[in-house]
């Protein structure tokens, strides 16, 4: 695994858009076992990056942020505009923000929240730039068969925004990733890239028992190693925040974790698994803030496979914009 | 290993227990199978023997005692 330290970076605030349109679920034995009840989706008109958008525009608006400090914009997805241009560089310029921004997209989705802070974590604090955007977000609910139980009922949309701050005074934020791609196939959507065996896209696939034994079997061993790694001291992390996968799936990470549920949040009932945007609409909905003080681990897996962690303990209070439905 | 034992534990991870299972039944036939009573036996097999059983695995089975036989040989 990959261990990152990056120092002089505080995380400000975030922000989270959903679609206004609610899909209900209506099979009890399906939401007993994965906690989904219903969850958001787009029509045709709205795309991730406009959900993003809105989240970055609220957040922007309600921190009182000078839009010229903004000189990295990161765009996490794998629901992009386009296959090209990359969507960051489209919403620097929807969002008004100066020609020296630098603008990166990362296609990658439940790991990619961690991922992004990362990346954009380290290129603040190498540039000792002022501030940077953090968009994150998914519309899966394009991209499955609406006759597949075993996606269509689980996936929700959601866009996210996220401002982090170049600060002195900033704890230390701790980084830890890794992939498997031998398990490139357990969620793929075929025929949707260069290496297309027709010209059909096909719809998300995802094997469920793969996935699965991934998550309870790797999930817990790589939090314990980040943890062993930094020498942490897991009863004394305040908030868990995890990729919400599903219910079943988090609650036995958990528990071969040893965590108690009283430190985890969940937003599955309401949202489903809305993929890259899980982590910072988990905070936004469930939690509203996090007080200056507290420590809080995240850990994103799946899709890739990829997984990556990140703790912190944080000098500020972290601001959560109310939740925007577009 | 026992296949009693496995078999309870088998047909506990349906909702609505279901009458005359055998280690021979085609655990497809039954009624309640579903992807989440399959996503369920793979949980219990890795808390009660500690053994990760792959989709590629359970596609290739059919009965119970094809799943108890790719268990005890990982059990060792």
């Amino acid at each position: 695994m990959s261990f990152i330290t990056v120092e002089n970076i505080s995380i400000v605030g975030m922000a989270t858009a959903v679609p206004t349109q609610t899909s209900i679920n209506n099979n009890e034995k399906f939401i007993a076992t994965t906690g989904v009840a219903e969850k958001r989706v787009t029509d045709k008109t709205i795309c991730t990056s406009d959900l993003c958008l809105e989240a970055a525009e609220r957040l922007i608006n309600d921190l009182n942020i000078d839009k010229t400090d903004i000189e990295v914009l990161i765009f996490v997805s794998q629901t992009p505009d386009y296959k090209l241009p990359v969507t960051s560089t489209i919403l620097q310029h929807k969002l008004g923000l100066s020609q020296a921004c630098l603008c990166l997209d990362i296609p990658l989705g439940c790991s990619g929240y961690v991922y992004g802070l990362t990346t954009i974590s380290s290129l603040m604090s190498t540039g000792k730039i002022k501030k940077g955007l953090l968009l994150v977000g998914d519309t899966i609910s394009k991209e499955v068969d609406v006759n597949d139980q075993s996606t269509e009922p689980l996936f929700g949309d959601a866009g996210t925004a996220t401002l982090l701050s170049y600060d002195e005074n900033a704890n230390p934020m701790l980084f830890g990733l890794g992939s498997d791609g031998e398990g490139y196939e357990s969620i793929i959507i075929h025929n949707s890239g260069a290496r297309c065996s027709d010209n059909e896209t096909e719809k998300l696939f995802l094997n469920g028992i793969d996935v699965f034994n991934f998550g309870t079997n790797k999930v817990p061993k790589i939090v314990n190693q980040f943890i062993d790694n930094f020498g942490l001291d897991k009863d004394s992390i305040d908030h868990f925040v995890f990729h919400q996968a599903n219910k079943f799936m988090n609650d036995k990470i958990y528990k071969k974790l040893g965590i108690s549920v009283d430190k985890t949040s969940s937003s599955l009932k309401h949202f489903g698994n809305t993929s890259s945007a899980t982590i910072p609409l988990t905070i936004v909905t469930e939690l509203g803030h996090i007080q200056k003080g507290n420590s809080m681990l995240f850990c994103g897996f799946g899709v890739g496979l990829s997984w990556g962690t990140f703790y912190t303990k944080i000098n500020n209070d972290i601001f959560c914009s109310k939740l925007i439905e577009v | 290993m026992e296949q009693e034992k496995f078999l309870e534990q088998f047909i506990a991870q349906f909702d609505t227990e279901p009458v005359g299972v055998t280690m021979d039944t085609d655990f497809r036939d039954i009624d309640d199978w579903d992807s989440l009573t399959a996503l369920g036996v793979i949980s219990m097999i890795d808390d009660e023997y500690g053994v990760k059983l792959s989709g590629e695995e359970l596609k290739a089975s059919n009965t119970v005692m094809d799943i108890f036989n790719i268990v005890k040989t990982k059990v060792g």
